[in-house]
């Protein structure tokens, strides 16, 4: 293991390149994860979800690495131990049809090592979370896209992770539930560092505090939510106008 | 809690349905087993290359489903060493793929346990039956990963089928030596219970060698191969010899009728009340014909070490003694076959001849009848066997289509019409021209 001068917390990743069959997905990406909520809003096909799959430990980079609490993940057991704190929605929920809700979660905190004696508890907890608890026994299949998003939330909680990927989670929410949604990613993130992956800026404005902005493989703005919104309007007109400067697509 | 249960019931059933009916209705069909405890375990060894497809391809099917709803993600993101999942999901399904073959089992096992007068449950061939299915599994899963989920399941239960027929062609004694699949028969014979232990082994280590492999462990896979490769080394050795010949199983149960005594060995002891009732329904109607008095004795096991000793201990016979293979063949068989038996004792006895026309003149069809037609003809009625060449594999055809009766009626009706104590004499009289085959048509008379 080795230790990575300067980062004492957080995930961060340095020079992450990934291609596939000579398409460049990632481009020497570098950022730096710490707690509440960071974004990383990007177009579809911009890196999002590759970057993710990598953080997750679902999938290997190219070149660079990827620390966390200052150690470089870089051999078995190191990713292991990652893998085993980090929770991930995927950008498609995973669904193993027959399965009930409660076996699901259960199935994932076995795949998460989570001790077999607080996976009840730890299934309580999650339900909770999502506001799913009446549908514990209710098998994967029969449950609307909404409701299955929000299992798959639970599924990514269900190791109390200290980082948490959600590859655009509010996709397939209504109104009410996104707002639901919001209310519970700024509870979530409160203890926990959460990477929020969307090309919907109404939920940078309401949870957004960091933002990574990712074109094309390569991160094109990192900083405050703030930071990156200009001109005039409410929060979500400036963010747009904001992203679509730094994507180069405001007409310049 | 709840367990963590990736394939429950209401996911794994159709796994049980499907090898539980496909085991079933192959052991239906199939002779070989009943009453023999050596045989039914064989059988249960050699159904594998239908019960193994049909887990794979099922298995197969049930990974596609994961993989295609996004599943294989959160394989990837667990923290457990890497193939563990995927070896989970094969292992589950092959429990599923057991109870199926453990259903379809009860009924031959539960079949066999009434009616055989020898030996006992082959247990330990469980091992490898059960190893071999989760053997099987694993490949399943792998095809469920690697190929496209519209191919996965009937390139899986293909696959393993071919496989296995390839490895029978090329060499059916490797496949003996290296899994259950044996088709040689096992009424004389054991199996020792290491060849039983290591053909289990190294199947699921070959199996766990490619699924590691599949997920890119290449040292994993490389040790569980060689693994796999020095388990099998000693079957492999042993070949072709891995039986051991049961000298309990040789010897002979004897049944002293009225006219004939009939002897099986111990294995094939639950045929006697049978093949002692074939017998003596023939020499009622045969009564004069052949000799009283005989002993007829099943040599099946001829040849293998213990038959000579097992033949010495019978009591010296009083009788001529007649050995089973002189006219007919209760090899690998272990319910009698009436119709055959009985047709066989018929050509025995009428002689030599070829009575089947078309073996013989083709262009010329029907033939005249000869007498032996007329006494095969007569013996057949008797024992209500069909003349078609349908009553049992290879029976001969002596329907009109070959045989010309037309000139020949007089004589049957002659035969039908005596009495036994007239027929036994007329017998009596041409017993050595019949069974020479040279009886003519001045004795009808």
């Amino acid at each position: 293991m080795a230790i990575v001068n300067g980062l004492a917390t957080g995930v961060s990743v340095s020079g992450i390149s990934k291609s596939y069959g000579g398409t460049a997905a990632l481009v020497g990406v570098s950022l730096v994860l710490e707690e509440g909520v960071s974004v990383l809003l990007g177009r579809n096909g911009a890196g999002k979800s590759t970057l993710f799959r990598i953080l997750a430990g679902a999938e290997r980079a190219d070149a660079g690495v990827v620390a966390r609490g200052g150690v470089i993940l870089d051999g078995g057991e190191t990713w292991r131990e990652h893998r085993r704190r980090c929770g991930w929605l995927p950008q498609t929920t995973p669904l193993i049809r027959g399965l009930t809700v409660e076996e699901f979660l259960a199935y994932v905190a076995w795949l998460k090592e989570v001790p077999r004696s607080v996976v009840g508890e730890r299934i309580d907890a999650v339900l909770a979370a999502v506001d799913l608890v009446d549908r514990r026994r209710s098998r994967m299949d029969t449950l609307s896209g909404g409701m299955l998003r929000r299992v798959g939330v639970a599924q990514a909680l269900i190791n109390d992770p200290g980082l948490v990927l959600l590859d655009e989670p509010s996709a397939g929410l209504d109104p009410v539930q996104r707002a639901a949604f919001h209310r519970f990613v700024r509870r979530i993130a409160s203890e926990r560092m959460v990477v929020l992956s969307t090309h919907l800026l109404e939920d940078v404005a309401a949870v957004g505090e960091r933002v990574f902005v990712i074109d094309e493989g390569r991160i094109r703005f990192a900083g405050d939510v703030d930071e990156l919104a200009v001109g005039e309007g409410d929060r979500t007109e400036r963010l747009r106008a904001g992203f679509l400067s730094v994507i180069g697509e405001d007409g310049a | 809690m709840t367990a963590p249960v990736l394939v429950p019931w209401r996911r794994g059933w159709p796994l049980v349905v499907a090898v539980a009916v496909a085991q079933t209705a192959v052991l239906a069909s199939w002779r070989t087993w009943v009453g023999s405890w050596p045989q039914t375990a064989a059988a249960l060894g050699q159904v594998l290359l239908i019960t193994g497809p049909v887990a794979a391809g099922v298995t197969a099917w049930v990974v596609r489903g994961e993989r295609r709803e996004g599943v294989r993600w959160l394989w990837k993101a667990s923290s457990r060493p890497r193939s563990v999942p995927a070896f989970r999901l094969g292992a589950e399904c092959a429990l599923w793929a057991i109870t199926g073959i453990t259903l379809g089992s009860l009924v031959p096992l539960v079949w066999t346990a009434r009616e055989a007068a020898f030996g006992r449950p082959g247990l330990w061939v469980w091992f490898p039956m059960a190893a071999g299915v989760l053997g099987v599994c694993l490949l399943g899963v792998v095809a469920g990963l690697g190929f496209r989920p519209v191919f996965a399941a009937a390139a899986a239960a293909v696959g393993i089928y071919g496989a296995t027929v390839a490895a029978l062609f090329i060499g059916d004694d490797v496949l003996a030596a290296l899994s259950p699949y044996d088709g040689r028969t096992m009424f004389f014979y054991r199996v020792p219970a290491w060849i039983h232990a290591l053909q289990g082994i190294w199947f699921v280590l070959a199996a766990a060698a490619v699924l590691v492999r599949f997920e890119g462990l290449r040292r994993a896979s490389g040790f569980l191969a060689v693994a796999a490769g020095l388990a099998a080394s000693p079957l492999l050795l042993v070949g072709w010899n891995d039986r051991r010949p049961d000298p309990e199983a040789m010897r002979f149960v004897c049944e002293i009728g009225p006219r004939v005594e009939v002897c099986l060995p111990q294995a094939k002891a639950h045929m006697l009340p049978e093949v002692a009732a074939a017998v003596d329904e023939f020499w009622t109607v045969a009564d004069g014909l052949v000799e009283q008095g005989i002993r007829l004795v099943d040599d099946e096991a001829a040849g293998i070490g213990g038959f000579d000793e097992a033949l010495g201990s019978l009591p010296e016979p009083q009788v001529d003694q007649v050995m089973l293979s002189a006219f007919t063949d209760l090899s690998a068989v272990s319910r009698l076959d009436r119709s055959q038996f009985l047709g066989d004792l018929v050509r025995w006895t009428v002689g030599d001849q070829r009575l089947d026309p078309t073996d013989t003149q083709p262009s010329r069809l029907p033939t005249p009848a000869t007498p032996a037609h007329v006494l095969t003809r007569w013996f057949y009625e008797r024992f209500d066997l069909p003349l078609d060449g349908s009553g049992w594999p290879g029976a001969p055809i002596l329907d009109e289509r070959v045989v010309d009766y037309t000139n020949v009626l007089d004589e049957l009706r002659w035969l039908t019409g005596l009495s036994p104590e007239d027929r036994r004499g007329w017998f009596a009289e041409h017993r050595s021209q019949i069974m020479s085959g040279t009886l003519t048509f001045d004795a009808f008379n």
